[in-house]
């Protein structure tokens, strides 16, 4: 449809053609229209890994709500750091952001929690609330709204982080004596540390000339943070944060 | 948030609610830079004759100034030739 409602295009299949084979042609022929920027929104019938890629071939997008317990990768998604928003009383979500997501999953991948009480679930309910922009149909939203329904919505983006250095960084990370190429090898490192305080993200990870170093920065927007500046850790936070790395592996 | 709540987060000795991240994820980069007025204004003529961002610009300016400085090679030459060179330069301005 054009924005005015206007259809610009119709089709008919028989009656029991598959929805995927349908969503598929679908999508061939706008992309042959050069209408590839489009958001498949659809249940968990939609949902497995063939038509989620299909669907996301030349710019498209998907959204498929689907019950945590339908898929091992919810589960894993929902594990994920990340922080949520609150749409709506009984709507949170989050991005849960990750390279190694699979590679269908450049757009987003929901997830319905059907806790009765509204709280989201365990593995996830110490992280802090975060407002962000959510991805999603505006009618979907509205549809959620409108129900009784709690949802909880984890979605994953391959993109990476952005951080941004402005000239007040350069000058605060020379203060301290630190470079600002091994500020970038703290951010680029793993393992490494992070810890949320508040809009304040601070890594810690071990530079190339051996030393450990925090690096605080200002969360700006979804996975965009300016670098403010940094410091080297004392010895005893490198016990700490040694032990917690080596542990973590344990 | 400002950058004194960063800076005061940055100095506390408490990691205990840190999180290790080991799988690599994408980073990009972003280079702040102040420019001034008369500089902006002439990346922002040029865009607007290119009908492109003052960003885009920027890149591209970049992009043929690095490329400029990774192409330029050393070389040799006699002061004479350096001389004459000049001069021949001279010359044709005069």
């Amino acid at each position: 449809m054009t924005r005015e409602g206007i259809p610009v295009r119709r089709c008919s299949w028989p009656g029991n053609a598959a929805d995927t084979v349908v969503n598929r042609q679908v999508h061939d022929e706008l992309c042959d229209w050069q209408l590839h920027r489009v958001l498949w929104v659809g249940d968990c019938g939609f949902a497995n890994q063939t038509n989620r890629q299909h669907l996301q071939r030349a710019g498209g997008h998907v959204l498929f709500a689907e019950k945590l317990r339908a898929a091992a990768d919810n589960l894993a998604a929902l594990a994920r750091p990340g922080r949520y928003a609150i749409v709506a009383d009984n709507l949170h979500s989050k991005k849960s952001g990750s390279a190694e997501a699979p590679p269908d999953a450049g757009s987003s991948c929901a997830a319905t929690s059907p806790k009765p009480n509204g709280t989201r679930p365990a593995a996830s309910s110490a992280m802090p609330l975060h407002f962000a922009p959510l991805p999603m149909a505006p009618t979907l939203v509205d549809s959620i709204r409108g129900t009784s329904i709690p949802f909880t919505i984890v979605y994953t983006q391959s993109v990476g982080d952005v951080y941004r250095f402005d000239e007040r960084s350069y000058e605060a990370l020379a203060a301290n004596g630190i470079d600002w190429q091994t500020v970038l090898q703290v951010l680029r490192a793993r393992p490494r540390v992070r810890q949320h305080i508040g809009a304040v993200l601070r890594v810690a990870a071990q530079a190339k000339d051996g030393r450990w170093i925090a690096v605080a920065l200002i969360e700006e927007g979804d996975d965009e943070y300016l670098v403010v500046s940094a410091r080297e850790l004392d010895s005893e936070e490198v016990v700490a944060v040694t032990k917690m790395i080596e542990g973590d592996t344990e | 948030m400002s950058r004194e709540d960063a800076l005061r987060a940055l100095n506390e000795a408490d990691w205990s609610s840190a999180e290790v991240e080991r799988a690599p994820r994408p980073v990009s980069v972003v280079h702040s830079v102040r420019l001034p007025a008369e500089l902006s204004e002439r990346v922002e003529a040029e865009a607007q004759r290119r009908g492109v961002t003052p960003s885009a610009v920027i890149r591209e300016l970049i992009e043929v100034g690095l490329s400029t400085v990774s192409d330029d090679a050393t070389v040799t030459v006699r002061v004479s030739d350096l001389r004459r060179a000049i001069d021949t330069i001279i010359q044709r301005a005069a």
